[in-house]
Order: structure tokens, then sequence, then C-alpha cells
């Protein structure tokens, strides 16, 4: 069992999409070129045309006329591999993977990879920073919840959900469901949703599925397009957080890999110094304020106005804290 | 074109580059001295192929630098799966792949020779049997084909595919598929599950996605087969910080991981040193499995029983406790969430109300250093901070005061 095998390969599934076609009709160079810029890599065409044309790799004819058949007939669905079916086998074990399932679908599923190997088991994994209270997955009511926006997703269907918000109200509402958002760190699921009413509005509902007491589909469903990562890209303020980092107790590389997960733009400024930027929005803005502070002095924000503001008002209650408190070792050494 | 090819043999010298386009993101060319500047420019121009959608070039004073610009809370898919799905392969691999697709539909079951033939009569391609054995005997070993003898001769045929198998549960396991490929170790693999059924993701997203992590699947695939048959491990190590590789033989015991940051390390019992110890998995260069370790289980229990007081991946340089007590002034009733954060990020240290809006955490761990990033996502609200590390004590008021002087804050 590899990893890195020529099976996964993209070019294996660009001469697989192309011989499919070609095994009903004869396919263009055109076609083929297609193929390559929708599945392969910027240059794949430059490299599998040349082969699939000239018979180096023999698998299609020319018909004289430019246009070209496949030489096999009706090729199958390549099967699950061992290393797919073990993980899939691996992932039986996980609390989240029940929640897609109902629990007669479970043994068809472990009838499937009986035969694979287990790649590990979920204690050779120690998380030991995700928060303590993460989702209970086997709950009844949250499986049900689960399993009815993930069903309602796909097909735009508007659902009535009802919650508690954040501050204790109830709320009850129809939705239109976009997508379910995980967080590794919370170690929790929350659906991503624009209310009926506000179908055209830019701001999207974030609701926790621990919080959803109901959920009932509708008989109605959204027809017009719906680009979600636009949306969301909209509530980004158009200003992002300006840092100077200071590559003391190499914060650099911590501060690299400690914001990977936003867009982020990067720049040398002097031997010891560089200016990150970080594009965020509203929902961000409190849990990246205080990551920016648990670096301490290695990084300082320059901007904007308002994140600056929010910093130095920290700093300010906490001197002010200390010249309550005499703290108990105020000394420098 | 030269001998330019977007297909690679082997994944480790690209490793890094991608890395590097990552994380750092301002590196220039000169700066990647270990290597020739045309193993640079080949680099490059490789992952500019790969994940051409995500590249963004930039000018500055130290010249043209290359960058990954990837927003992970807006991408179904993570983009440097595609890095795996770039293994080079030879004509025979492809078409021998494809004849056989075609030739073993009808369910039929062939021995080498027998498929030889056909391959001559059907595509008019000549093969030796002994290479299309040998290609047979690898997909058994993949688990696409079965072998089986009957008499003396050994007949190959197909598995099923997934959806003739399971064509009922399908639906649902694609979904489960579709979160786990962003969520899971080695989530490469559910994507190639997707590319498998032709379908995407357009379900699920995650927050707090780090997408560099698949970078290290080689080396956590590795570790992980080491970890399931308990065996001795020699690992090549090299890091920024230290850049002179070295080698060192650990049991593998179990794989940290951090989800603020994504970074995996590899907890292990160092037989030379007889201590537990955490190496970065993208330190990792290459892993090498050894003999099998007597006693793998009895260190297995020793480290799961460290585990409380092992704040983050470190246990200590001295055989001593930090104990630390931080106390908070948080207001009662309008600023619980601080408790909440307190009690769910606070990794089983005790909270107690200790006055009118004042509350106390205390905990002992092995390397409070570890512990001062987050104490310091409470500025604004910290009445005091203790410990018996009077290091770490001092740090963390001269940061306090530093921070101070930046922001031109009057103390």
């Amino acid at each position: 069992m590899e990893l890195f095998s020529e099976l996964y390969s993209c070019y294996y599934q660009i001469v697989d999409s192309i011989l499919r076609e070609a095994e009903k009709l004869p396919v263009s160079e055109k076609t083929m070129r297609e193929e390559c810029t929708r599945l392969g890599f910027a240059e794949s065409s430059l490299y599998i045309l040349p082969k699939l044309i000239s018979g180096e790799w023999r698998l299609l004819s020319s018909d004289g006329r430019l246009h070209y058949h496949a030489v096999t007939n009706a090729h199958g669905t390549l099967p699950l591999t061992r290393l797919q079916r073990s993980w899939l086998k691996t992932l039986l074990k996980d609390q989240r993977f029940r929640l897609f399932f109902s629990d007669s679908q479970l043994p068809v599923l472990e009838n499937y990879v009986r035969d694979a190997e287990v790649l590990w088991e979920p204690d050779d994994f120690h998380y030991y920073d995700q928060y303590a209270d993460g989702d209970c997955y086997t709950a009844p009511e949250y499986r049900k919840h689960f399993r009815i926006l993930l069903a309602a997703i796909p097909k735009r269907q508007y659902v009535t959900i009802s919650y508690h918000s954040r501050k204790g109200h109830r709320i009850t509402h129809h939705y239109l469901p976009l997508s379910l958002e995980y967080s590794s760190k919370n170690d929790q699921f929350r659906l991503l949703a624009v209310p009926e009413n506000e179908r055209h509005s830019i701001f999207i509902r974030i609701i926790n599925l621990r919080g959803i007491t109901e959920v009932k589909p509708l008989s109605r469903f959204d027809k017009e397009d719906f680009d979600l990562v636009s949306l969301i890209q909209k509530t980004y303020y158009k200003e992002p957080v300006r840092l100077l980092i200071n590559n003391q107790r190499n914060a650099l590389e911590r501060a690299m890999l400690h914001f990977a997960n936003y867009k982020k733009k990067t720049k040398k400024i002097d031997e010891n110094t560089w200016e990150c930027l970080i594009y965020y929005n509203s929902s961000m803005e409190t849990e990246l304020l205080i990551e920016i502070l648990s670096f301490g002095p290695a990084i300082q924000v320059t901007g904007p106005a308002s994140f600056l503001a929010q910093v130095k008002d920290r700093l300010q209650k906490q001197l002010q804290l200390f010249a309550q408190e005499t703290p108990v070792t105020p000394s420098h050494p | 074109m030269s001998d330019f090819q977007e297909l690679i043999k082997s994944f480790s010298k690209s490793r890094n580059y991608i890395r590097d386009f990552l994380i750092y993101g301002f590196k220039a060319r000169d700066d990647f001295s270990v290597k020739s500047g045309r193993t640079y420019d080949n680099e490059r121009r490789r992952i500019e192929a790969w994940l051409s959608e995500y590249i963004r070039t930039d000018y500055g004073p130290q010249g043209k630098t290359v960058s990954l610009a990837l927003d992970s809370s807006l991408l179904d898919i993570n983009p440097l799966y595609r890095v795996w799905k770039s293994k080079s392969f030879t004509a025979n691999d492809i078409m021998l792949h494809f004849f056989f697709l075609d030739l073993f539909r009808n369910g039929k079951a062939y021995t080498a020779e027998e498929l030889t033939n056909r391959i001559l009569d059907d595509y008019s391609v000549v093969f030796e049997s002994q290479l299309v054995r040998k290609k047979a005997n690898e997909y058994v070993q993949e688990g696409i084909l079965t072998s089986g003898k009957e008499g003396r001769k050994l007949f190959y045929r197909i598995m099923p595919s997934v959806k003739d198998t399971i064509p009922d549960i399908l639906p649902q396991l694609l979904n489960a598929v579709r979160f786990f490929q962003l969520a899971a170790p080695l989530g490469f693999i559910g994507s190639t599950i997707l590319d498998n059924q032709k379908t995407g993701n357009g379900l699920f997203l995650v927050k707090h996605g780090y997408y560099g992590f698949t970078l290290e699947d080689e080396v956590l695939f590795l570790l992980l087969k080491a970890i399931r048959q308990q065996r001795l491990i020699t690992v090549r190590l090299c890091s920024s910080r230290t850049p002179c590789e070295r080698t060192v033989s650990t049991v593998p015991l179990k794989i940290f991981v951090s989800t603020r940051t994504g970074r995996r390390f590899l907890c292990g019992y160092q037989i030379q040193n007889r201590r537990f110890s955490s190496l970065r998995l993208d330190h990792i260069q290459s892993v090498k499995l050894q003999e099998p370790f007597d006693d793998y289980l009895f260190f297995r229990e020793k480290l799961c029983q460290n585990l409380p007081r092992c704040y983050g991946v470190s246990f200590g340089a001295v055989h001593r406790m930090d104990t630390i007590r931080l106390t908070l002034s948080v207001r009662e009733g309008s600023e619980d969430y601080i408790l909440h954060r307190l009690k769910r990020e606070g990794r089983g240290g005790t909270i107690t109300h200790t006055g009118k809006n004042t509350y106390v955490y205390e905990i002992s761990v092995f390397d409070g250093n570890e512990m001062m990033p987050w104490i310091k996502t409470f500025i604004g609200r910290i009445l005091s901070f203790e410990s018996n590390n009077v290091c770490l004590r001092h740090k963390f008021y001269r940061d306090i005061h530093t921070m101070a002087k930046i922001y031109h804050i009057q103390e």
C-alpha cells in the first residue's frame, strides 16, 4: 500500500475521462485539451496529448480526420484500493463517522471493508489543545438534526430551525442551509445559513449544531445561483490586520504556522523584522486578537486603527489591574 | 520544454519547497541556498504547475517571491492534495492499467498468459507475460485484483467497484468522505475516493484548517504503521533552526496534534536518553522501520500516565513540575464566558472562586513555558501570575511591560 502512487495520479484521471468519452464517440484534440485543463495541472496537456496522439500510450487510434477512438470498449471504474478501504475502516471507529449512517447501514459498510487493515486507532492521536466541551456526536437528537441538514444543503431546501443563541435566547426561523462548518479546535459543527426573509443579505448566520433544538424541512427550495465563497469573502474587512513580527524566540516561524489558516501576505522589512497582513472578518476578530496577544511583544499590531485600539485597551486595563493589585513579582531581571 | 516534468518519482524534495512557499511566502530565489538556483527554478515551476490557482508572485527589494495564498475557511478540498497526485509512471503502467479495467469488466478471471494474449488481440499491443503478471500481482497487493489458484493455474479477477458492492449506502458514504477528507488524518486518501467517484465536496468547510499538514502525510503514514506494529524506528531530522541532519532512534508511541497551529509531533520514547520526547513531523525527513520493540505496551502505558501533566508536547528539561497560579478578574454574570474558556481550554487545571469577581486557575505541568502564550490571551484581566519557576514569572511581567512600551502606554 503506497500513499504516493500513480493510481491516484491526476494524469490517470485525465486519461480515464478522455477514454470514457472516446469509447462513445471520437474525440478531438480540443476536447482532450479541455479535459487536461479541467482535471490536470497547468502544463499537463503539453505532456499527455503528445503521448496519446503519437501512440506512445497506445490507448487511442486515429480516424484519419484528427479525431480519436478509444482502443478500449467500456473500461470499468477502478475498485477502491486496499488503502482507500483501510482508511474507511479506520474511520468506522470515529464517533463522527456514525453521524452519516443509520445503525442498520453500518454493518453493510463494515462488511465491505472487512479484509482491510486499520491504519490507526483513535487513541494513537492526542489532540492536546482541543477544547474539552466538544459536540456530543452520539446524542440521538444531534444525529437527527445533522442528517436533516445534510440532506437539505445539496437540495437547497429551506428548513425551520429552533435554537438557543449564545445569549440563551430561543430563536425559531426559516433558513436556507448553506454549509456545515467543522472546527477541530472547538470539536464542533456549525451551520452556515441565511434566513429566508434575508435571502439576499450578505450576512451569514452561524448556528452551533449543539444549540439546535429542532429542525424541520420545508417544502420550499431555493432556485437562484448561490456562491457561498463570494458571500463569505464579501464579509471580510477591506483593511487587513497589519503586524510587525520581531523574530525573537523563533516568533517568525511560530507566527507563520499559527496564522497559516488565514489568508495572509508577508514581507521582510529588515534583518529581524517582517510585516504580515492578515485578512479577516468580524466573526474572526476576537479570536485573532487574542491569538496575536498570545505572542506578547514579538508581534506588534500597527493597524487598522480599530484593531489597534482593542489591543491598547486590553493592555491599558492590564496595567491598571497591576497598579491596583501590586503584582507578586513586578521586578525585572 | 527541456527535461522538465510535472510528475515526480519521490516527493521529499518538493515537500520543503512547498512548505516554504506556503508557510513563509516571502523567500526569494537567493534565500533557497541549500540547493542550486536551477533546482529552485525547476521546483518553483513544478509547484506553480500543480497549484497555479493559488500561486501569488510579488516583487520586493530581495527580488521575486512566490507564495501560496490559501484561505482554508473558503476551501472545501485541500488544494495541497494535488501534490500527492503527481507520481510519475511508465507508458506500460498506464496502458496496462486501462487494459485491465477494460478486460476485467465482464467479471471473468484470467491468467497472466490469457491477459497477455487478450491485450495483443484486442489492442494490438505486445507485452511479455512476465510484465503483465508483475503488474497483476502489484494490483493484487493494492487490493484492486484478487488472485486464486485453479489447479496449477493462477487466475486474476477484479474486485467489484464500490458502486456495485454497496449501492444503497454509497451516497451516505460519500458524504462521510466529503467531511473526513478535510477533518481526518491522511485526508488525501478521502480525496482520492471522491476522485474515484468523480465528485467533489460542496457540503463541508473547516474553520481552523491547517492545510500544510498534508505535506507530512507520507511520514505520518509510516509512523502510524510503526505504531500499529509496535516497532522501533530511526528518523532523520532536519529543521530550519538546526539545518545539520541528525538521526534519532525512538519508540513511536503517539502522534500529538495541535488544533490551533496544525503542528503535529511524534511522541516517542528515546532509548538513548531514557525519556519521552516529541519530534515535529515537519522536521522528520525520513522514517525507517526497525525491529519490533518488546516493552512497547509498558512505555505506551507510562506515556498515558504522564499525559495529564503534559500541557503541550514538552516533558520538561528538569525533574521538577512547574506550578502556575493565575488570578483573574471576571465580572460574575456578565463575563461568564471567561470561566467557560478556562474550563474548556484549561486542560485539567482547577478553577476556584476566591472573592467577588475573582477566580484563580491553578495547574502543575512538566513545562510551564508552554502555557505562556495561552496565559497572555487573558491580558486585560490578569490580577497576578505566580509560579515556582522564577524565570516564567520574570518573563511574564517583562513581556507585559515591553508590550506597554511598544504601544506607548503609560504605566
